[in-house]
């Protein structure tokens, strides 16, 4: 059942001179954090001059979701590394719910 | 941790805000008593009753947690409007508490995401089933709103997979 879920998730990454992108669609729960967890990690090492972790197609976010996600903000925080969260609505109504506020691409 | 840190500090003040901001600082601060330090965050719903009025007052305090359902005698739901950060990410944190005067007939309903993120299939339904089943029982008891609740976590069955805590508090007279 793992897996499968997993499957449903999925993160591909687009590179341009000015961001990294990493594009998320399905479900970000405990099964799938660490494929997102490894996409930030692998786009730190190249240390982008923005990465935007696009997930305005994620249909569902759990709290392990949550934290994946904040932690990949305070990573780049460390590193100075200019980072964007584009939700999804549901993305975007559970940040609100807990009363996390996610830097949006104006802000960077 | 959680659990304990906030009944002792719900023992030294009377504040609600102030017990949440204690147990927000004793999470932060769970390096220092060398605990884990994966970053770590909680939900969490403190309410107070108040019997010494003649209607009974409750104060919702919300720390990020799923809005409890208030259903009034005359059949209207609404949700808490009390606002407020999670607890265990942010070294400044806010609370809005709000106040509800539990007349008789009224029921307030508390739970958790477990049963809102329940699935029937690949969607994701446990939160509007939550809903239609609030709404069938609207002017119903406490006890005729949680066997609702129940029986729909029983139907969801494997859907249900998370764990799942529900609190029905109502004024009987």
């Amino acid at each position: 059942v793992t897996e499968q879920r997993a499957a449903l998730f999925r993160v591909t990454t687009a590179a341009t001179a000015e961001e990294l992108r990493l594009i998320c669609s399905g479900e970000l729960d405990l099964s799938s954090m660490s494929q997102l967890e490894d996409a930030v990690s692998a786009a730190l090492e190249i240390a982008p001059r923005r990465l935007v972790i696009d997930m305005e197609q994620v249909g569902f976010i759990d709290s392990t979701g949550v934290r994946v996600v904040w932690n990949s903000v305070q990573r780049c925080a460390g590193r100075s590394i200019p980072i964007a969260v584009l939700p999804s609505e549901p993305v975007g109504k559970l940040f609100k719910l807990l009363q996390l506020e996610l830097p949006t691409a104006k802000q960077s | 941790l959680v659990r304990y840190s906030l009944r002792t500090a719900a023992l030294h003040t009377a504040s609600p805000v102030e017990v949440l901001s204690i147990v927000n600082r004793t999470m932060l601060a769970s390096e220092y008593f060398g605990e884990s330090r994966e970053p770590g965050y909680c939900t969490l719903v403190l309410a107070y009753l108040d019997m010494t009025g003649d209607d009974p007052e409750l104060t919702i305090c919300r720390a990020g947690h799923v809005r409890p359902l208030i259903l009034h005698s005359d059949g209207s739901v609404e949700s808490s409007q009390a606002e407020g950060h999670l607890l265990g990410l942010l070294p400044e944190v806010s609370f809005s508490p709000a106040k509800t005067t539990l007349s008789e007939g009224t029921v307030v309903v508390f739970f958790t995401d477990g049963l809102t993120e329940a699935r029937e299939g690949a969607a994701r339904t446990g939160d509007r089933r939550m809903l239609e089943v609030i709404a069938e029982r609207r002017t119903g008891t406490a006890a005729e709103i949680l066997d609702g609740i129940l029986a729909m976590i029983h139907a969801l069955d494997d859907g249900v997979e998370d764990d799942v805590a529900v609190l029905v508090v109502g004024n009987t007279g």
